[in-house]
């Protein structure tokens, strides 16, 4: 095993000091609220270590099996931009209006901002998609000149 | 029966899950979460007055750095699912634990994720307002931050190796597909499975980089102007009674008419002597016009024109220095921020005014009337509306 070197000994010890300032912070906030810190802690690795990643490789082998493969690339695309925007857009579009007289807060009509930014993602993934194939046809048929 | 339901890292064969692809999504997302930690660490001085004393040039800074600490919030959202899809096989490597070591590196990776997924979920939810848990939002989103920071630089030394011989060969090298401690990846006998296994690792990056830029340009907008248009998840409209948002409404605030009708007072205290002042006496005043953003710490901001009476001006007239730390007071009864410190430099600043005119009405009932603190380079929260009484306290 080789010694690490001082660069990254520093790095780590650095990010260990870090998370003791974290740790030294939280215990000022009472124990209740320290219990529901760590609820949410572990609530947002479950949520994901069990199901989305699950969701979404179950997702990817359904669309893997369906999709013709020379398109994956535009549906790898369109799928990761999608899924994004929909989990930063969901409290959004969740709390739309919800702010009783005032609506210059949160007034914004966020379901069809998202339907919009999807949109746009589906094109730009079925356009990359497009000019790739011609490429590809393209760089094909100058091979066989 | 559970036990067969658990999948094993040879399980998933995709090409994406690789750790070329894991450090280049790692850099991205590594400087999202470095911006928005030192950001947010920033806005922490700000709004608390510690650590060193937040200066009030240039007057657009918190604009700057709060916008900042959104959208590389934002932008590092996408990146974080990426790098977890990329590694999430590692979840299931046999033997669970090697040795104390192993433990130890698992343990520190749990928390890191833990940590960075419980910072970007409840800073999306403050921006959506949803407060789906008891403790102080605040309080919890500066501790963890830490917590996850700290994580990352140690997640960091622990892999730098790793890092390095990744990034010095080619992305679609094959050579580097499986790690070192598992076994050979189990090819799928269907002709499907062996098409997806040759998609490229850049167009997985490509989308982890195209997501994320997306994502910050759904917010972007609500602190760069030029891209309003396009900030279709920013939590403000971009505009309001008099072109600016409210976050805080008259009503929410528990101000009666009563409170600021005509017999409206303002009174500033010093040692030396006290002032009051009516509406009319306060615009009888010297006026000054200045141009400065108001930024909520959601990350939206706005350029206003603001007409007023200069904070040193006020103090002048009750014997203290314009260097004068004030506690700003505001007739507020219901919800938090009902008063705020001014500190001293930011008193002396000719550019902070007790605001009466917002681009050129008198101010609106929401946006604080009769009259406001308005300072350069100062979170929104602290710039204290419906203002009736302003102390010196140092």
């Amino acid at each position: 095993m080789t010694r690490p070197s001082t660069p990254r000994l520093l790095i780590g010890l650095g990010g260990v000091g870090l998370i003791g300032v974290g740790l030294f912070n939280l215990m000022s906030i009472g124990l209740v609220d320290l219990l529901w810190v760590g609820f949410w802690l572990g609530l947002g690795l479950v949520a994901h270590d069990g199901v989305l990643a699950p969701a979404t490789a179950a997702l990817s082998k359904l669309a893997a099996d369906r999709w013709p493969a020379h398109r994956r690339r535009a549906l790898l695309v369109a799928l990761v931009g999608i899924g994004s925007l929909t989990l930063v857009a969901l409290p959004l579009v969740i709390q739309q209006g919800s702010v009783v007289g005032n609506d210059t807060l949160l007034g914004r009509n966020y379901l069809l901002g998202w339907a919009v930014a999807c949109l746009l993602v589906l094109l730009g993934a079925a356009a990359a998609e497009v000019v790739g194939r011609v490429r590809a046809g393209r760089a094909k048929s100058t091979a066989q000149r | 029966m559970v036990h067969s339901l658990i999948p094993r890292e040879e399980t998933f064969t995709s090409r994406g899950r690789a750790p070329a692809v894991t450090s280049r999504v790692g850099i991205g997302l590594g400087i999202a979460i470095t911006i928005c930690f030192i950001t947010g660490l920033l806005s922490h001085a700000a709004q608390d007055l510690v650590w060193f004393p937040w200066p009030t040039q240039p007057s657009w800074g918190y604009r700057v750095t709060q916008g900042a600490h959104v959208i590389s919030g934002m932008a590092a959202i996408p990146l974080l699912l990426v790098k977890l899809w990329s590694v999430y096989p590692r979840l299931f490597v046999v033997p669970r634990v090697k040795s104390l070591v192993h433990a130890l590196e698992r343990l520190s990776v749990a928390l890191l994720v833990s940590a960075v997924i419980f910072e970007l979920t409840i800073g999306v939810l403050n921006i959506a307002k949803l407060y789906l848990w008891p403790f102080d939002f605040r309080d919890a989103h500066f501790a963890v931050a830490w917590v996850a920071f700290g994580s990352l630089l140690a997640h960091i030394a622990v892999k730098l190796p790793i890092i390095r011989t990744t990034l010095s060969q080619p992305l679609e090298a094959d050579d580097d597909d499986v790690p070192p401690e598992a076994g050979p990846a189990v090819e799928e006998p269907s002709a499907v499975a062996a098409e997806e296994q040759r998609l490229p690792r850049r167009t997985v990056l490509a989308s982890a980089y195209i997501a994320s830029g997306l994502a910050a340009l759904s917010v972007a907008g609500g602190s760069i102007p030029w891209l309003k248009t396009m900030a279709v998840l920013s939590p403000s409209t971009g505009t309001g009674p008099q072109g600016v948002p409210i976050n805080r409404t008259a009503d929410a605030a528990g101000i009666t008419d009563g409170a600021i009708g005509p017999d409206f007072e303002l009174a500033v205290v010093s040692e030396r002597a006290t002032e009051n002042w009516s509406l009319d006496e306060l615009r009888a005043m010297p006026q000054h016009t200045v141009t400065l953003p108001i930024t909520c710490v959601e990350g939206w901001s706005t350029n206003a024109e603001w007409t007023g009476v200069r904070i040193s001006d006020l103090l002048a007239a009750v014997d203290a220095p314009a260097q004068s730390r004030l506690r700003i007071i505001s007739l507020q009864t219901k919800a938090a921020f009902g008063e705020s410190v001014l500190p001293a430099q930011h008193s002396a600043d000719p550019l902070t005014l007790l605001a009466l005119r917002l681009n050129g009405e008198e101010l609106a009932r929401d946006h604080g009337f009769p009259c406001r603190l308005i300072a350069p380079s100062r979170p929104g929260v602290l710039q204290t509306k419906w203002v009736n009484r302003i102390e010196v306290i140092g």
